[in-house]
């Protein structure tokens, strides 16, 4: 570059659009900050998070209790409404919603699965009825998609039994088919199999795996659940309301699942250190960095003799 | 999202709310239509029951110059159509047939019979009486000459008189008539209110010569209708009179404010239709009169009434709200789901204000339709209530729903729960407390007689201020109640006062139910009990002991002998009461013996003057005035006597004015006979009929128990005490299901925080004692401060309502406090039952369904 630009190469260069954050993928977190104040006390849910998934993935978010998980999927369902920082989905931005933009985004654009099955679905409708319903609600109801759909999940036979009426895992796959019921582009799952055994955990999984294959959707999951963060391509950890680490996984050479972990750098370089390498040197308050060929070192505080 | 199917699924709660509607809307339609009723039933008992001379119109003209328009028969059907002519509207509706009359005035008998005092006969023309009397010796009176006339006398009067057939008598002094009685009749029915428009033609009118035994009589004699031309002859005064009668009975309450102005200008157009200056048509009437007194009697009637009916539409409404909210509770989660599954707000509001107007309406419509088997006229208000409560609750149930599913997450941090008093908040709070102590103020500078819709509000905003500060001072004590609580080992008080400090589940809507519904029955109550022992004093006063009998003449000794063993008849004091003169003044003499009279009404609330004492003379209580060392006193002779003090009232003898109280023997005294007219009985509950028979015929018996139940039973009177027990009843329902209704809307709130305790090694027995506990505190508080709301109230807005048309004129005020402490107490108790009915139908709850795995 210049080292001494001239004016109009200034202007050119301000008017010039930069590439955004994310560019074109799927969902885009940029600095995220949620922060919900009831009856005058402030908690801060999420502190900055960065997010990028890509169109047809299918990611796990994994966290502790209180890491801002539920609150990130949330926000990314439309339900809730950010405080600061960027979220898009599919394009949409999800700040700068209306009122009506944001209904039309809960119809069209998202489908979402919550952890208490019974929480999915009406007690009182069958599970035909169940699918139905937000196909009813967003007034364009299409004649057998409800039963496609429940055949595609294999739950065909529950078409006409109420939710009281079925296994847990039967009512799970009927929620991922009312949550595809208007064709969304992402699924969000908060904890999808949390209350299910392994074997049934492993049919909801299987459904949502396939959902993402045969429909094409972005599916992103909440869960604690080492069968469901173990199989997916891509696992997100957060920490304290900010994504911290991300764990990929491919085939190796001989077949076998290769899982790498990764520590998240957000844009401006700042970076979180996993908690017990932190503990295991003792890393307090300063650390510090050397910058090698192909490395950066990190060291922790050299002692300062007393008086020496 | 399909309403019906969603009442299918909430039908328990659905059930509860329209039973809730169809009760206020019956109330709301039903009580003013009872009130309307009752308000009619007392104008036709104050003015039907008066006497016709008072209600109907009366046009009366006098002359000495024998006018030529006025000589015969169709000369007053003539005038007594173009007086009807000039009636106002509202009043020519009302106006039946009538009469006409002519008669000299006052003439006194100069040559006649024998008789004890002065006699007077008035010859006498009234139209139609022909039909009215029929003759029973002699002839009907025949055509007159101008001096001599033919006269018919009613029989009765004609035996005190000492009249026969053939009698001659010389009347008058100017224009003197010399009369000759032909015929003697009898009246026909002596009901007919033609009767009393002609009281001297009917009987002979008695006329007391004060200070003295001797009685003026006077009669009206009739003349035959050919004689009326020349009865004005000879320069004799007469006065002529056009009768216009009313039918009360085509007015309702509702109408009557707009008589007196129609009466008045009535009056101005007689007084304009003469066109002689000097003789002038003159109205009489006493309808305005009773029109004022009845209208006054409504105006705080329905200040009462509206307060107290205005309270129960506030707090039903609460209720079917709390009812409403219990609904929008039972449907969140269907609903949160549609709206988080792309429901709009309008959709999903929809959906649930549907499902509330399927149960509103058809309820309110129930309400209202049952309302038609009380019989009542309808006003506006039995058409508007049951609509305005439908409306209003279909529009809470769509606010109640729009607030809660604006925002299609409403996820409550349970963590954060350290309320911040907002500035806001509080800004309104002491807006409403400041405009309600305010609205007091005025109310009790100004007066809710004269109808100030604004004022009637005061007493809401006086509850609405209340509830207020209730809800936000109420943690204090309780939180003091904590701290002791905390130090004993029991776990139980100290967790339920804890969560009574906190209380969220029990919320506003509770204390705006209970706060009015304690506040409006304790002070009907305090009303209540006000107006009836207010009731008893008048009762007390009119009759002066249990029972008073009087004769028309004298009591014989045996008469008051036979009065002495009727059964129940503990004591008899006999008196003498007469009209004495002190110079140009006519006191009411009583003769009694004060001290026997004192003994007999000691323990009454009556308050009779005295006692005399001994001492030389005769010794007397005279009016304050006249308390000199001797006053002389003419009866029939002069007595002296030597007051000892004053008298101002009388029991019993209330509406007379001035008294001379003396011993019973004061008669013996002067060396003449003691004559008993009065007898005060002693005895609780003797029949009225049992006195009269002993005491034999022309005897007047009042007792006790009949001048109170004639009070008691004042279509108003009535009606106000029973709306005020149907209001304290429906209140008292109100106030048990809003506790019941606020636990069952909080239930599975805490429902879950038991469980949770209940993991924690509570037990069943506990959990039951944390509910009560968590909840009792609340309600005594608000009993507490809905008691001394009602018993403020009270003196608050006392003067401001007169309630001593309800009191037989007595002034009312609200001294008995036990009863509505009572009451609130019985109120409070009722609502904590509420507590152990809802805890009785939650008990078979099972820990394991209330808590999931993971919470």
């Amino acid at each position: 570059m210049n080292v001494n630009p001239t004016l109009s190469e200034l202007e050119a260069q301000a008017s010039q659009e930069k590439a955004a954050f994310g560019g074109d993928a799927h969902i885009v977190c940029d600095n995220l900050v949620r922060i919900y104040k009831t009856e005058g006390v402030e908690v801060v849910a999420l502190q900055g998070l960065d997010l990028l998934v890509q169109k047809g993935e299918l990611v796990a978010i994994v966290g502790a209790s209180g890491s801002g998980k539920s609150t990130l999927l949330n926000v990314l369902s439309g339900l809730d409404v950010p405080t600061a920082g960027l979220a898009k989905v599919a394009g949409t931005d999800l700040l700068s919603m209306a009122a009506k933009d944001r209904l039309r985004y809960r119809r069209e654009v998202v489908g979402f699965i919550w952890q208490q099955t019974a929480r999915n679905l009406l007690p009182y409708l069958t599970a035909q009825e169940n699918v139905e319903l937000p196909m009813k609600l967003a007034g364009k109801a299409r004649k057998g998609r409800a039963a496609e759909l429940l055949t595609l999940l294999g739950v065909d036979y529950c078409a006409d039994r109420r939710p009281s009426e079925m296994s847990g895992g039967e009512q799970q796959r009927v929620a991922i088919a009312v949550a595809l019921a208007n064709s969304p582009q992402l699924i969000l799952a908060d904890e999808p199999t949390g209350e299910l055994d392994s074997d049934t955990s492993e049919e909801v999984f299987h459904a949502l795996r396939k959902a993402n294959r045969e429909l094409g959707v972005t599916v992103v999951i909440v869960t604690h659940d080492p069968l469901v963060s173990e199989q997916v391509d891509r696992t997100i950890g957060i920490r304290d309301g900010r994504t911290s680490s991300e764990t990929l996984r491919r085939e190796g050479a001989e077949g076998q699942i290769v899982a790498e972990e990764y520590a998240v750098l957000d844009r401006v370089g700042r970076l979180q250190l996993p908690r017990d390498f932190m503990n295991a040197l003792e890393l307090e308050r300063r650390v510090r960095l050397e910058l090698e060929s192909d490395h950066i070192g990190v060291w922790p505080a050299r002692e300062e003799s007393n008086g020496e | 999202m399909n309403p019906l199917r969603l009442a299918r699924t909430h039908a328990g709660a659905l059930a509860v709310l329209a039973a809730l509607v169809a009760a206020a809307a019956l109330l709301v339609a039903a009580l003013p239509k009872m009130m309307e009723a009752a308000y009619d039933r007392a104008f036709a008992h104050s003015v039907g029951s008066a006497s016709a001379d008072w209600t109907d119109l009366t046009v009366e003209y006098s002359t000495q110059d024998n006018p030529p328009e006025h000589r015969t028969a169709e000369d007053f059907a003539r005038r007594d159509t173009r007086l009807r002519e000039i009636l106002p509207p509202d009043l020519r509706r009302m106006v039946g047939p009538g009469h006409q009359r002519a008669s000299t005035f006052n003439l006194p008998v100069m040559k006649g019979p024998m008789a004890d005092g002065p006699l007077f006969v008035d010859p006498t023309w009234v139209s139609g009486v022909e039909q009215r009397i029929r003759y029973v010796a002699g002839r009907p009176p025949g055509k007159s000459d101008g001096r001599r006339f033919e006269l018919a006398v009613v029989r009765s009067a004609a035996e005190a008189m000492n009249i026969r057939v053939g009698t001659r008598l010389q009347l008058g002094t100017v224009g003197v008539i010399d009369a000759t009685v032909t015929g003697l009749f009898d009246v026909v029915d002596p009901a007919d209110r033609f009767w009393d428009h002609n009281r001297a033609v009917r009987a002979v009118n008695r006329v007391p010569l004060p200070g003295s035994d001797i009685y003026e009589l006077h009669v009206d004699a009739l003349i035959s209708p050919e004689s009326l031309p020349v009865l004005g002859g000879g320069e004799r005064q007469l006065r002529y009179a056009w009768v216009i009668p009313l039918d009360t009975s085509k007015v309702t309450a509702r109408e009557a404010p707009a008589l007196p102005a129609a009466i008045a200008e009535y009056e101005r157009l007689t007084g304009v239709e003469a066109a002689d200056p000097w003789n002038r048509y003159v109205l009489d009437t006493r309808f305005p009169e009773l029109l004022g007194r009845f209208l006054g009697e409504l105006a705080t009637a329905q200040t009462v009434m509206t307060v107290v009916l205005g309270g129960l539409l506030a707090v039903s409404l609460c209720v079917v709200l709390l009812a409403v909210q219990l609904m929008v509770e039972r449907t969140d989660r269907a609903l949160a789901l549609a709206r988080a599954r792309g429901g709009s707000l309008r959709q999903v509001a929809g959906a649930g204000t549907g499902l509330v107007a399927l149960a509103t309406l058809p309820a309110a419509l129930g309400g209202y339709g049952l309302s038609y088997a009380v019989p009542g006229p309808l006003t506006p208000i039995v058409h508007a209530g049951p609509a305005l409560i439908s409306v209003a609750v279909v529009a809470g149930a769509a606010a109640l729903l729009a607030v809660r599913h604006r925002a299609p997450l409403h996820e409550r941090r349970a963590d954060v729960v350290a309320a911040r008093l907002s500035p806001a908040r509080i800004t309104v709070e002491a807006a409403v407390v400041a405009l309600a102590l305010g609205g007091a103020f005025l109310l009790r500078l100004r007066g809710l007689a004269v109808g100030d819709p604004f004022l009637v509000l005061v007493p809401f905003g006086l509850t609405v201020a209340v509830a207020v500060i209730t809800v936000r001072c109420y943690p204090f004590p309780l939180r003091l109640l904590v701290r002791l609580a905390a130090r004993r080992r029991r776990a139980v008080p100290f967790l339920g006062l804890t969560l009574a400090a906190r209380a969220r589940s029990f919320s506003v809507l509770p204390v705006l139910v209970l706060l009015p519904a304690l506040a409006v029955s304790v002070f009907s109550a305090v009303i209540a009990s006000g107006i009836s022992t207010a009731q008893e004093h008048v009762a007390w006063n009119e009759v002066g002991a249990h029972a008073r009998l009087q004769a028309a003449g004298v009591f014989s000794p045996e008469a008051v002998e036979r009065v002495r063993r009727v059964p129940g008849v503990k004591r008899v004091v006999p008196a003498q009461i007469a009209t004495v003169r002190i110079a140009e003044r006519h006191p009411t003499l009583v003769a009694i013996d004060l001290e026997a009279y004192r003994a007999i009404v000691a323990g009454t609330p009556l308050r009779p003057p005295g006692p005399l004492r001994d001492g030389p003379g005769i010794p007397a209580l005279v009016p304050p005035d006249q308390v000199v060392p001797e006053l002389t006193v003419t009866w029939n002779v002069q007595v002296k006597l030597r007051p000892q003090g004053s008298v101002t009232s009388f029991p019993g003898l209330g509406d007379l004015r001035e008294f001379v109280v003396t011993p019973l023997d004061v008669r013996a005294r002067m060396g003449r006979e003691v004559e008993i007219t009065t007898l005060f009985v002693q005895g609780d509950g003797v029949a009225a009929a049992d006195l009269a028979e002993a005491a034999g015929a022309g005897v007047r018996v009042r007792t006790f128990g009949d001048a109170l139940r004639a009070i008691e039973d004042e279509p108003l009177t009535a009606t106000v005490q029973v709306v005020f027990r149907v209001v304290t009843l429906a209140l008292g329902g109100y106030a048990l299901a809003a506790v019941v209704l606020a636990l069952v809307v909080g239930a599975r709130e805490r429902a879950r925080a038991l469980s949770f305790l209940r993991t924690l090694g509570l037990s069943a027995g506990q959990a039951r004692r944390l509910t009560v506990l968590e909840v009792t505190p609340m309600i005594l508080l608000t009993a507490l401060a809905g008691l001394g709301l009602g018993l403020g109230l009270e003196p608050a807005l006392g003067p401001a309502i007169d309630l001593s048309a309800y009191a037989g004129g007595a002034a009312v005020a609200g001294t008995e406090v036990w009863w509505p402490l009572l009451l609130a107490a019985t109120l409070a108790l009722v609502s904590v039952l509420g507590v152990y009915i809802h805890i009785w139908l939650g008990r078979r709850a099972v820990v394991g369904a209330i808590l999931r795995v993971n919470e």
